[in-house]
């Protein structure tokens, strides 16, 4: 008698979604990104991502400004990593001008982009720890972020935007004093992310809030055209900078980590270890720096051929792209920029599903976006 | 004649009571803010007072000054009554902590018990501050609150009972005196762990402060107050710290154990829980927090058969000792 | 447990080492010599009074990516009457500097100005020179 047979098992009760909008106002979402999530207890069964919040129309500004002009304004792209930009921007347009680049202003945007990346690095370092809950690796990583900073600004004149490298070399040589502290940097950057890494990366609550979250396999990586330390943490060792050497990349020899699983652990430890082979590239360039000048002379309005080109370079968060097309006049008649972060949220919705609130904060973390890129 | 002796007695330890946990909350703020800046290669406060002594006094008026704002939908009482409740609990149990060897507001058998009937009501302050408030975030931390702390009060209890096996009493004043030959620290060291870490969850400390984690849910269950509620909710969490740290000293540490003196107990007493609580301050500085399904797995399936098997363990220990120092 | 404890033993470290910090408006840090901040306009002594280097050709004006610099020409000399640089709107890409054939821009490093109106923004030709600053002595042949 107390075998009841039921008809309606729990499965089949109707179920209603908690919406709740994680807004554009949020510690946690790097910059103002807004989505709005369906969730069912703790659990979300889908997110609508809402974007350009920070658009400020940079692909039609393009259009009425020269190539100089416009210069400045694409270090406001990604700009956790504004050299980067810059150097693609300019290799870009050198490849359609067909301007070639002295030995020596090749090193120095080489060192200039690597130092650059590992200040990125440095605040993904950081706002993990945020996402995970711990405030003590963001404060670390900033006051070594101040190092790097105090070397770009003696390079490059500016410590987050910098308009420095140009069409056709780079604007200033190094000054007196820059290699010297450049060899302390370099000695001491070592010893700083060993502290860094015992502190949080083999801590057994970050490993568990971690470890198999946010798993995207090797082919739906691709599927989603993901790239930079995203892709490399499933599994993919692509990075242009082997794959398509620029600026005199296939010079310096440096490795490239991948992590097995494409879990956020592994994109953790891959965004880590290239902070080193960052720092063994900046070594390289700056032991063996050519001499020579710095820039070749342009003409003073920059006019490009008739015709389109797309040149990409591997970014902070991975590929970043130029896609020009000019009408030979002096200003670009279309501009487009391919961003990675952009690419990235896209499969956000794809990856999400099912995972906590407590995970969608991390995996959001590790994707490692910023709303300069997403929205331009 | 004597009736008013004793009234003015009262009158006077409550006077007492309630301006030593306003000057503990105080300087509990102060201590935190400077040790997690000191251990995060800044400092902490250092513009009002020598070395910024009186920024909290300064945080708490500003405080005071805010505007009264109340949300449109709200649930009048719940919202209202959270903020009293959360210190009411804290208020009570500063009757029963002993302080030296004879320096107790309040005296009684089951000091121990009493203690932790009251500490388990501040939990409901919470679900009320979560439900109360007209928003989501505040539900989901409310919720995830309410889920915490029941779970971690069974633990909490139980890792206590290995010490009472072993003084004999509930009399926390007792308690310290059983200790004179060895803190409980030694034998009970897994109930000392077990205490501490059901303790951290209980006043909604890292690694277990997931009510309010302000990385996903922006303050959680507090995120409606401002003004002085808001410093309600966040003094009693830190009068709350040091009632737990006070009662790991009183059980495990030994309270005021080599000094007899009241003087002296006292300030060693502090001593004591002041070093329990730096220690919690440096591991509030360091872990990142766990997920709400980790940690509940964690509370019922470690540490609750642990500090079974903790009793377990100590009965079977204290039985057979006793038995050879009857034959 | 390993790593709970490397961690702790990293803050402890942490705890007695010597803060990082520099005490803003008392210390402030270093900028190097090329650290991004107001344009100064250089003077020269060619006479008994110093004169601006700058000829107002409007290079600068027309090569700015913000469209912020205003210049107009004297009636015979070549010396700017009105040169304004609007610094809300200026975004420091020194292109300004780069792009002046007579050398008559310069960097400082000052990044420290408020005000509570928005005309303070607009800079003229004399809070551009920077008046006490140090002059260019120089003779042209």
């Amino acid at each position: 008698m107390f075998t009841q047979e039921f008809e309606n098992t729990v499965e089949d009760l109707p179920k209603d979604y908690m919406e709740v909008n994680f807004g554009p106002h949020h510690p946690s979402t790097h910059g103002v990104f807004r989505f709005i999530a369906r969730v069912d207890g703790e659990r979300i069964a889908g997110i609508e991502p809402v974007v350009g919040y920070l658009h400020r129309g940079v692909e039609k500004m393009a259009e009425s400004r020269t190539y100089i002009q416009f210069k400045p304004l694409v270090d406001r792209l990604d700009y956790t990593g504004a050299l980067i930009n810059e150097l693609c921007y300019c290799q870009a347009l050198e490849k359609m001008a067909g301007i070639e680049v002295p030995a020596r202003a090749q090193a120095i945007r080489v060192i200039a982009a690597e130092l650059n990346r590992i200040c990125a690095h440095l605040i993904f370092y950081g706002a993990m720890g945020l996402e995970a809950g711990a405030f003590t690796p963001f404060l670390f990583g900033f006051a070594e972020r101040e190092k790097a900073f105090q070397l770009l600004e003696m390079l490059a004149g500016g410590r987050l935007t910098f308009n420095y490298i140009t069409v056709g070399g780079v604007r200033k040589d190094i000054p007196e004093d820059f290699m010297k502290d450049l060899d302390r940097f370099i000695s001491t950057f070592p010893k700083r992310l060993k502290v860094f890494e015992d502190l949080f990366t083999g801590n057994e609550i970050f490993k568990s809030r971690t470890r198999g979250i946010g798993v995207i396999s090797r082919e739906d990586a691709f599927d989603w055209a993901m790239s930079g330390p995203t892709l490399r943490g499933s599994g993919a060792r692509f990075d242009i900078r082997k794959a398509e050497p620029y600026s005199g990349y296939d010079k310096y020899d440096f490795d490239i980590p991948a992590g097995e699983n494409g879990d956020v652990y592994d994109r953790y430890l891959v965004r880590m270890e290239e902070m080193r082979q960052s720092l063994r590239i900046v070594e390289q360039a700056a032991g063996g720096l050519p001499p020579g000048d710095i820039q070749v002379k342009v003409p003073k309005v920059l006019k490009l051929p008739e015709g389109e080109l797309y040149y990409r370079n591997e970014g902070t968060k991975g590929e970043i792209g130029f896609y020009i097309i000019s009408d030979g006049g002096k200003t670009p008649y279309r501009m487009k920029i391919r961003t990675p972060s952009f690419s990235h949220l896209s499969a956000l919705d794809y990856v999400l599903k099912g995972a906590y609130i407590a995970d969608a904060i991390v995996i959001l973390g590790s994707f490692d976006t910023v709303m300069g890129s997403v929205d331009r | 004649m004597i009736w008013w002796q004793v009234l003015l007695w009262a009158l006077l330890k409550l006077v007492i009571a309630v301006g030593f946990i306003f000057i503990t909350a105080l300087v509990l703020i102060y201590m935190l803010r400077k040790v997690m800046g000191h251990m995060q290669y800044r400092m902490g406060p250092r513009h009002h007072g020598p070395h910024g002594v009186f920024q909290t006094i300064f945080d708490a008026v500003k405080l005071l000054g805010k505007e009264n704002i109340i949300p449109r939908d709200v649930d009048k009482w719940p919202y209202l009554w959270a903020p009293v409740i959360v210190f009411v609990p804290s208020l009570t149990i500063f009757a029963f902590l002993p302080f030296a060897e004879n320096i107790v507001a309040t005296n009684i058998e089951i000091s121990l018990f009493f203690v932790f009937a009251i500490l388990g009501i501040s939990s409901i302050s919470l679900i009320m501050a979560g439900w109360g408030s007209n928003n989501k975030y505040a539900l989901l931390g409310g919720l995830r609150s309410a889920a915490q702390m029941m779970s971690y009060e069974i633990p909490l209890i139980l890792s206590t009972v290995g010490v009472v096996i072993m003084a004999g009493s509930m009399n926390l004043t007792e308690i310290v005196r059983a200790q004179q030959n060895i803190y409980y620290i030694v034998p009970q060291a897994l109930g000392f762990f077990i205490f501490m870490t059901s303790a951290l969850a209980e006043l909604n400390h890292t690694p277990f402060d997931i009510p309010e984690a302000e990385s996903e849910i922006v303050a959680g269950f507090n995120i409606e107050y401002s003004g002085f509620r808001f410093a309600s909710f966040f003094l009693a969490e830190f009068v709350n710290l040091f009632i737990v740290c006070a009662l790991a000293t009183l059980l495990f540490l030994g309270g005021w154990h080599p000094f007899t003196n009241p003087v002296y107990g006292v300030l060693f007493f502090l001593f004591k829980t002041y070093i329990l609580i730096f220690i919690t301050m440096w591991i509030r500085s360091t872990f990142p927090r766990f997920r709400i399904d980790q940690f509940m797995n964690f509370g019922w399936k470690v540490l609750l058969p642990l500090s079974l098997a903790n009793i377990f363990v100590t009965g079977a220990v204290v039985l057979i000792v006793d038995n050879i120092r009857g034959l | 447990m390993i790593g709970l404890l490397k961690g702790l033993k990293t803050t402890l470290k942490a705890f007695f080492t010597k803060p990082v910090t520099v005490i803003y408006p008392y210390r402030k840090m270093e900028v190097a010599p090329r650290g991004q901040g107001l344009i100064r306009l250089r003077m020269k002594q060619v006479g008994a009074d110093p004169e601006y280097k700058c000829v107002a050709c409007g290079i600068c004006a027309k090569n700015c990516p913000q469209q912020c610099i205003t210049v107009k020409k004297k009636q015979d000399e070549k010396q700017p009457e009105v040169y304004q640089v609007d610094y809300s709107m200026c975004i420091f890409c020194r292109i300004c500097i780069d792009s002046c054939p007579f050398d008559a821009l310069e960097q400082t490093q000052e990044y420290e100005w408020v005000s509570e109106t928005r005309e303070y923004f607009t800079r003229d030709k004399e809070d551009l020179a920077m008046s006490g600053a140090i002059e260019e002595v120089e003779e042209k042949e």
